[in-house]
């Protein structure tokens, strides 16, 4: 019997591979290795890959989603409404050219230049400010004949005031070419009181009321930016009235006028005067300062925050022109932010958050963000609705 | 050139000269086609290079080798190339007819029992080696033996002792 196993050995044993075809083998393994240096990394190139991938897409979508909050904390806003009353009087007077409007925030002792629209012989009744120093709180400019102040003009200033509340204006602004400078080196000029200038109005008429300081013969305004600067554009102001100035004949109070928290000027107030009656206004009831603030001018239209009075067991720690800090001895804080909103009025929202109580709520043309910490829910409560 | 890689390309070529017959053999036994089994027989010994796993010992090597050609062989069956060719008939002569008969008889069994066949017969391996090599039971092993042994028989017509 023939060995299966013999014959079928020789058979593969015939069967060879040439050298060339080992030589090819043996050349086209080497060839297809990667070199030994990076040969280790091969198995991460794609998970390297992927990972630069994510890394890059979580880059570039980074700055979308930044831009969503929805943690429902109103963010404090700094910003001062301040619209530019020279644009305004330039939509209003076309003839003109108005000039570019400063706005600066009024220092202590700075020296003013009032310019004053020319009294025509047509305008005199018109153009009355009152220069002379006033000890009364309300202090406002009398325009003279109230017959000849045109009801038009009241009206211009209502709608300034409702559109623009704080209207700070350069008093050198407007008055470009009927101007008498008022050489009065104290006088400054509330960004509100006075600066606000209704639409409309021509140049040589309601421009120089609404920049005009409610000044009675008895004003003697006092700057008080410290205290005042809490209140969002409302400064006070003192400055001695030139004696080149002339008198106002009417001298009325602001007696009558209404609380600065009137949002709309009634046409038989500013009849008489520009007053804003802001008697409660900004002065400086932030921390309970502000009592000398004798004269406080604004203009009658601007919306002005009603006074913050200090919690029981708080003290001011902190004012600014858009925030007043409350601080306890024993470690409590009451941020409140405040700055012009629309006229509505909303129901304070509480929101109490471990040790944080946030509140929100507006009220006389302003809102308010209340944010406490470490401060019980009480004195929150009393600090809002003394505010309301 | 650094030493390890010339190190490590002596030793591959050592391997590859070793056993690249017993490779080409397997794969040509699999593949009946003297390109494929070139193909199959570059592709093993490529894998050889680039595997990083040591060998402790030669027969770890060649059970090693035996696997991957196997495996090697059956996935060249599924690439669409191959399903869309028609591979050249080369024939292979052999100088007897004993040889040419118990060769292409085997050839002619199915490939798990060719398999087995090839590798008891003429690698000379052992039921066990083959059981652990391709991870099958030893009497699946003979089994596979048993059935090959017989077909041969029927086609040879009994005139060979499978010893």
């Amino acid at each position: 019997m023939t060995l299966f196993r013999k014959y079928y050995k020789e058979a593969n044993d015939d069967i060879k591979a040439s050298d060339d075809l080992i030589n090819r083998v043996i050349e086209n393994a080497h060839a297809k290795q990667p070199p030994i240096k990076y040969r280790k990394y091969q198995k991460y190139a794609v998970s390297l890959a992927a990972a630069v991938l994510i890394v890059s897409a979580a880059v570039i979508s980074t700055p979308f989603l930044e831009k969503e909050r929805d943690d429902g904390v109103i963010i404090e806003e700094s910003i001062i409404q301040t619209p530019s009353p020279s644009n305004e009087l330039a939509s209003t007077n076309s003839e003109n050219e108005q000039p570019p409007v400063t706005t600066e925030t009024p220092t202590s002792n700075a020296e003013v230049a009032v310019s004053l629209p020319k009294i025509n012989d047509s305008d005199k009744k018109t153009v009355k400010p009152t220069l002379k120093p006033n000890t009364n709180k309300h202090s406002y400019i009398d325009y003279g004949s109230s017959d000849e102040i045109q009801t038009s003009e009241s009206q211009k200033l209502q709608k300034v005031s409702e559109e623009t509340p704080q209207t700070p204006v350069p008093v050198e602004n407007n008055i470009k070419e009927n101007s008498v400078v008022l050489n009065n080196e104290e006088m400054m000029f509330g960004k509100h009181s006075i600066l606000a200038t209704p639409q409309g109005v021509e140049n040589d008429e309601i421009h120089e009321k609404a920049r005009q300081p409610e000044l009675s013969s008895d004003y003697s305004p006092k700057i008080d930016t410290n205290e005042s600067s809490a209140d969002t554009g409302l400064a006070m102001f003192s400055g001695v009235l030139p004696s080149d100035l002339p008198k106002i004949d009417t001298d009325e109070t602001l007696a009558d006028t209404e609380s600065a928290k009137e949002i709309d000027v009634p046409e038989d107030k500013y009849s008489s005067n520009i007053s804003t009656g802001a008697s409660d206004s900004i002065s400086g009831s932030m921390g309970g300062g502000g009592a000398e603030c004798g004269g406080s001018g604004s203009i009658a239209a601007a919306p002005t925050r009603t006074s913050i009075p200090t919690p029981n067991g708080y003290y001011v720690s902190s004012n600014s022109s858009s925030s007043t800090i409350f601080a306890s001895d024993l470690g409590a804080k009451i941020t409140v932010s405040y700055k012009y909103g629309d006229y509505s009025y909303s129901e304070p929202v509480y929101s109490v958050s471990g040790e944080s109580i946030s509140v929100y709520f507006t009220t006389n043309g302003m809102e308010y963000n209340i944010y406490a910490v470490g401060a019980e829910y009480s004195s929150v409560e009393e600090l809002v609705n003394s505010i309301i | 050139m650094t030493e390890e890689r010339s190190r490590t390309d002596i030793s591959s070529d050592e391997v590859i000269h070793k056993y690249f017959n017993m490779v080409y053999r397997l794969a040509l036994s699999q593949t009946h086609n003297t390109t494929n089994a070139e193909d199959v027989t570059q592709d093993v010994f490529l894998r050889l290079i680039q595997n990083k796993k040591g060998f402790e010992t030669d027969e770890h090597i060649k059970a090693w080798l035996i696997r991957v050609t196997i495996n090697c062989s059956k996935s060249i069956f599924k690439t669409s190339w191959f399903k869309k060719t028609v591979p050249l008939d080369e024939a292979i002569s052999f100088d007897t007819v004993e040889k040419s008969d118990v060769y292409f008889a085997v050839q002619d069994l199915p490939s798990k029992y060719r398999t087995v066949i090839h590798l008891f017969y003429y690698e000379d391996m052992s039921v066990k080696e083959i059981a652990a090599c391709f991870e099958m039971k030893e009497s699946t092993v003979k089994s596979q033996l048993h059935r090959g042994r017989e077909m041969l028989r029927t086609k040879l017509k009994g005139g060979y002792d499978f010893v």
